[in-house]
């Protein structure tokens, strides 16, 4: 149940095919669910509809950066919480900067390991369900 | 002798000639008669010869001779002959000899007789006694005759006219006697004497008129009676007789020829004064006594006014203003007047007697001895002039005259006159020195004096005229123009001479007269001398040579035409600050004229508000230094202000001690000026070269011109393109000035264009000038600025080419005159900034857009490694779970595709690094074309289909290209992968091979993807991204067209593109085909690369 209860939905959002379907097979292969999107507007509208329980996005998208999504989701009253981390190009201090300004809870840069990330995915969502059943014992209980 | 006339000097040829003939015939018959008849012949030449010789008239040299002299041909011949014949012929000659003596030297009339004497001498005895018996004998009886005859006839003659004398004589004598009686008669009877005579018993025997005039008694009543009784008083009359009585007894009188003065008794009883002289005459046995009586009465009277006139003379002496004294014959003085004492300084006693010669000079004494000596002899009027040596001292000059006093025909004394002339002596003394004096300033005055004449000869020079002409002063005199002058300047020089002569008048004219042949100045005055009738009988004339005066006033002439020529101020001042001069140039550099600044002090050009400093540089100059170089503020006569450059030098006298100043200013307001532009401009290039960033230059430009142009606050107005508006966005001023008000409030401010000043700058993109803010209707917040007391202000558009930045605005409290060269130099300056501005702006976009192209080429070298390294870790860490076969294969696939991705990103990389190195270079040789697409549609097939594109490949290409086949293929694959990352996913990508005319066409056209016609323009721009590219996060580093298009241009080939939204985008390259091949020969080797 646990096992269960642990797993979840990921999304994950690249323009670059190859990247996608990199991330999706180690994620996939860990037992998570795995959604995609192409594109910002792709990726926000997914995590509305199906409220994954982390995102992952790259920030160079067409559409809407990574950055911009990000924004969004926080200020989406139903994803508001939703664990976010950003995949970059960019080596830039400022993009790090960026990222936690615009509400992401982590930073990866490209190129990235694969099994990285996933460890990344895991923590997040360990943290954030650790964090949901601190703030709400009562009211799942209930 | 001498009373007797000269026979040879008779007058008429005959007379003349005559004696000589006869002298000759006489001789020639002498000849005949004495020499023997064979001799004859000779002897008569000779004689004719000698006698025409001798008593030739004509004969000159016998002249002169004594008259003796001419008996010596004669007795010559006479001796010759008594040498010849027997001595009794020579005895016969020395009797004739008298005989010729007296016929030579007698009158006519005795020659005459002894020729006749002779002729009868001769011929008679001849005519009587007959020819044939005349003896030698009867010759010499003949001669005796002849002289006996001649004697006897001259003695005759001589008788006869004594004779004749005594008669003629005795007949005068008689004459005379009558004459004479007769002559006493009449003188008795005019005498004005009364003359009586009367005999022996005293009766009056002769009475002439005068005796009646005198005692009134007529000649008959007194004729007859007794002298005594008639005109001797009664009382007189027995002394008169017992005289008488006495001398006829002792035959002496004390009264006989004497004269006495007695009394005498007239007619009518009057006794009056008489002279007489009584003189007796003895008569036979008795006496008779004739008596002269004058009557003196007159001279009675004439004597006692003698007497009253020598009182007179007494009195006149003794008063007269000349000293008067008198000596007797022998010198001893008898009388002295007053005068004479008080000239002399003696009394009159002490002068008596020889005592007044003590008076006279001791030096004098011995020359007015002298002159006395020689003149008192002779009578003359003694005159000299000499000095008395006063016993109490002092000198007295006297000029003293004496005349002999003549009494009877004898000198009986002197009377002399003597007057001071110690006056006289002075002033003629002092007339002495005055000419003197006179002629030592003639000779040694500068001056060349001279006196000419109505006939223009020179009478007086001085000693400096003579030196001029190189003549003595006394050689001059007499000379003329004409021997000092040249013809021309004599004629100047006497139409002056001739004019001064007519008109009487002085006149005074300056002349070029050539001197030792070099022309020389003079200045002439000429003046008329007048004689007492006022009219000019010389010229007078004083010339001063000029030539050096002329020569420093022709150089002083040039100066001063070099000082009113300058542009600079050339000021003359005294030592207190007085103009006393002022060229043309100061009237231009301070706008005064000469009249109104000549008499000013020189202070009035300093500014009321400036500092005055002329007191101390009136201090320096007095001291004597000189100012140079001294940059003062002055004020023009239109109030505005101007920087002067002065300098100042002291005028010294011989002394050397300063009396005046020159001044020489310049205007130096335009080159300060310049100057201070430059230092702005210098100050804000450093500015914009020291600036870091558009921010940091725009506060030091504000400083750098505010300062430095005296503004009080800089402010910057940045357009704001979006707004459309101004906004002030730097301002400056000093930390001494509170405008934090001012300052907030233009930071609230926005100015629309043409609105406010800075508005009205952005509009009209030109600097504007405000001279005074308060007066301006476009300053707006006009209380804030009266409150600053800001009143001038300028506004400058900070301007690139072709728009404006900014507008700087400077407000000052002063009035400022805001010149032309101001706004110039601030235009530039902002020109400057403007340009600054873009370039920095330009600078910073390049920046950033190199930022970005690294950030995009990391990114896009991220991007295929990410896959690469991201499948090999997945395939390493599952190699052990076992993967299928199919996966891994993909896996590898993947990270083929993205290793070629990463190598074309490098080849693009290196070829434009080339491309801007300049190393981009071709090896060309002919491709197959379709073979080269066929490839790279291949190459870029698992790519399309990994995006759901289409990929299709049609058409041929006639002929092989000529090109580089590694360039060709980067082309191609450029354009396909270019093509197929803008093709969203289901359209299609295809590749078009064709051809047009000798080239080959390559056209790449992907369907879904539009590009607007603005940016297509930019597409084959190096690192330019379409907008499609940046909103859809399109990877890539806007490189792929640029190589593109550079490959194509590198092969002399064309690249284009074309795009609607329905078609999609085409881009297509022309390359030119190989020449002269066609598609099938030349096909071959290609596919055989290929192969």
């Amino acid at each position: 149940m646990s096992n269960e209860h642990e797993k979840g939905t990921v999304l994950l959002a690249d323009n670059d095919p190859d990247i996608l379907e990199l991330a999706r097979f180690r994620i996939e292969q860990a037992g998570y669910d795995v959604i995609t999107a192409r594109d910002g507007e792709h990726a926000l509208r997914l995590i509305v509809d199906c409220e994954p329980d982390i995102v992952i996005l790259d920030v160079t998208m067409p559409k809407l950066t990574g950055h911009e999504v990000t924004r969004q989701v926080r200020l989406h009253e139903r994803v508001a919480r939703t664990p976010v981390i950003i995949l970059s190009g960019s080596v830039k201090q400022s993009d790090i900067g960026l990222s936690l300004e615009a509400g992401a809870n982590d930073h990866i840069e490209k190129p990235f390991s694969p099994t990285k990330l996933l460890e990344r995915v895991k923590a997040l969502l360990a943290e954030h369900r650790a964090a949901n059943r601190s703030q709400q014992p009562d009211g799942r209980d209930r | 002798m001498g009373e007797r006339p000269d026979p040879f000097r008779r007058e008429g040829l005959l007379g003349r000639v005559a004696p000589y003939a006869s002298i000759t015939i006489l001789a020639a018959v002498m000849a005949v008669v004495t020499v023997p008849p064979d001799r004859r012949g000779w002897v008569i030449a000779a004689l004719a010869i000698t006698s025409v010789i001798v008593t030739s008239p004509w004969t000159i040299p016998w002249q002169p001779l004594p008259m003796w002299t001419r008996a010596i041909p004669p007795l010559l011949y006479f001796f010759v002959v008594a040498m010849l014949r027997e001595s009794q012929d020579g005895f016969t000659a020395l009797v004739l000899l008298p005989v010729m003596w007296l016929a030579l030297h007698g009158t006519r009339k005795e020659v005459i007789a002894a020729i006749a004497g002779v002729g009868a001498t001769i011929l008679l005895p001849y005519l009587l006694i007959g020819g044939e018996r005349y003896q030698e004998a009867d010759l010499r009886r003949l001669a005796l005759w002849v002289g006996v005859s001649a004697i006897i006839g001259y003695t005759t003659e001589n008788l006869v006219r004594n004779s004749r004398r005594q008669a003629a004589a005795a007949a005068r004598h008689a004459d005379e006697l009558s004459e004479s009686e007769d002559r006493t008669r009449r003188i008795l009877e005019t005498a004005q004497d009364a003359f009586i005579a009367m005999d022996s018993q005293g009766k009056i025997t002769a009475w002439n008129p005068a005796a009646h005039r005198i005692f009134g008694w007529s000649e008959q009543e007194a004729i007859g009676r007794e002298l005594a009784e008639m005109i001797i008083p009664p009382a007189d009359r027995p002394a008169h007789r017992t005289g008488l009585a006495r001398f006829l007894e002792t035959g002496a009188g004390p009264v006989l020829d004497r004269c006495v003065e007695l009394s005498a008794l007239h007619r009518n009883g009057h006794e009056f004064p008489v002279e007489l002289t009584i003189s007796p005459m003895k008569v036979g046995d008795g006496y008779a006594f004739n008596a002269f009586l004058r009557d003196i009465r007159e001279r009675k009277q004439f004597e006692d006014q003698l007497a009253g006139s020598e009182a007179r003379f007494r009195t006149l002496t003794t008063t007269a203003p000349v000293g008067i004294f008198e000596t007797d014959a022998a010198g001893n003085c008898v009388f002295v007047n007053d005068r004479w004492c008080e000239l002399a300084g003696m009394s009159a006693e002490e002068a008596h007697g020889p005592g007044w010669m003590e008076a006279v000079h001791p030096d004098d004494r011995r020359r007015v001895e002298g002159i006395w000596r020689r003149a008192t002899p002779e009578g003359n009027v003694f005159s000299l002039e000499y000095r008395f040596a006063r016993r109490r001292g002092g000198e007295v000059w006297v000029s003293g005259q004496a005349i002999a006093v003549h009494t009877g025909g004898a000198i009986t004394g002197y009377l002399g006159t003597v007057t001071d002339i110690t006056d006289f002596r002075r002033m003629e003394q002092e007339l002495r020195e005055g000419r003197s004096r006179l002629q030592a300033i003639l000779d040694y005055s500068p001056a060349i004096f001279f006196v000419k004449d109505r006939r223009f000869r020179y009478r007086l020079v001085n000693r400096r005229f003579a030196q001029l002409f190189d003549i003595s002063t006394q050689d001059a005199v007499g000379k003329c123009d004409e021997d000092f002058l040249d013809p021309d300047a004599v004629e100047r020089v006497r139409a002056k001479d001739r004019r001064v002569l007519e008109t009487g008048e002085p006149i005074e004219h300056e002349e070029v007269l050539t001197i030792r042949g070099k022309p020389r100045d003079f200045l002439i005055m000429k003046f008329p001398l007048l004689d007492a009738d006022g009219s000019p009988y010389a010229i007078g004339g004083i010339s001063t040579d000029i030539t050096e005066r002329k020569q420093a006033e022709r150089e002083r002439g040039m100066l001063a035409a070099i000082v009113e020529a300058t542009q600079e101020a050339v000021i003359g001042k005294t030592l207190d600050g007085v103009v006393t001069s002022w060229n043309k140039g100061a009237e231009k550099v301070y706008g005064y004229s000469g009249e109104e600044a000549v008499g000013r002090p020189i202070s009035f050009l300093v500014p009321p508000d400036a500092e005055n400093d002329v007191p101390e540089l009136l201090e320096r100059l007095k001291r004597g230094e000189t100012v140079e170089a001294y940059d003062a503020v002055r004020r023009r006569k239109d109030g505005v202000q101007i920087e002067v450059s002065l300098s100042i030098s002291p005028v010294l006298d011989d002394a050397g001690n300063p009396v005046a100043a020159a001044v020489l200013a310049r205007d130096i307001t335009a080159h300060k000026r310049a100057q201070r532009y430059f230092r702005v401009q210098h100050s804000v290039s450093r500015a914009l070269t020291q600036a870091e960033s558009v921010l940091d230059v725009v506060p030091m430009v504000l400083r750098a011109l505010a300062e430095g142009m005296g503004w009080e606050i800089g402010e910057f107005w940045s357009v704001d393109e979006s707004a459309h508006v101004l906004r002030c966005n730097e301002i400056w001023y000093p930390s001494s000035i509170d405008a934090a008000e001012f300052e907030a409030m233009s930071r609230r401010l926005e100015f629309k264009p043409g609105i406010g000043l800075p508005g009205k700058v952005w509009q009209e993109e030109k600097p504007i000038r405000v001279v005074d803010l308060l007066d301006d209707e476009n300053f707006l917040p006009t209380s804030v600025a009266a409150k600053h007391g800001l009143r001038a202000a300028i506004g400058l558009p900070i301007r690139t080419r072709d728009r404006i930045l900014g507008v700087m605005v400077f407000f000052t409290r002063e009035s400022k005159a805001l010149d032309e060269d101001l706004v110039d130099m601030m235009a530039t300056v902002s020109l400057q900034v403007g340009q600054f501005l873009e370039r920095k702006r330009a600078e910073e976009e390049a920046d950033r857009l190199k930022e970005e192209f690294f950030s995009l080429v990391s990114h896009e070298f991220r991007t295929p490694l990410t896959s690469i390294i991201g499948y090999v870790q997945l395939l390493l860490e599952e190699d052990g779970d076992g993967l299928p076969r199919a996966q891994q294969l993909r896996f590898l696939e993947v990270i083929e595709r993205n290793g070629g991705r990463l190598l074309r990103l490098v080849n693009d990389l290196l070829l434009i690094s080339k491309v801007q190195a300049g190393r981009f270079s071709l090896v060309p040789r002919a491709v197959d074309m379709d073979q080269l697409a066929l490839q790279c549609v291949e190459a870029a097939r698992p790519e399309a289909d990994a995006h759901g594109i289409g990929l299709k490949l049609g058409g041929q290409v006639a002929g092989p290209v000529r090109g580089d086949p590694d360039r060709l293929a980067q082309l191609l694959d450029n354009l396909v992968s270019n093509a197929i990352k803008y093709t969203p996913p289901g359209e299609r990508v295809e590749v078009e091979l064709s051809n047009q005319q000798d080239r080959a066409i390559v056209a790449v056209t992907n369907t879904g993807a539009y590009i607007p016609p603005d940016e297509l323009a930019h597409l084959f721009e190096r690192f330019y991204r379409s907008s499609t590219a940046t909103s859809r996060e399109i990877p890539g580093v806007g490189l792929g067209l640029a190589i593109a298009q550079t490959i194509v241009e590198a092969h002399g080939g064309r690249i284009n593109a074309k795009s609607t939204p329905q078609d999609g985008t085409t881009f297509w390259a022309e390359l030119p085909r190989e020449p002269g091949g066609n598609g099938g020969s030349k096909s071959t080797p290609t596919k055989e690369v290929a192969a």
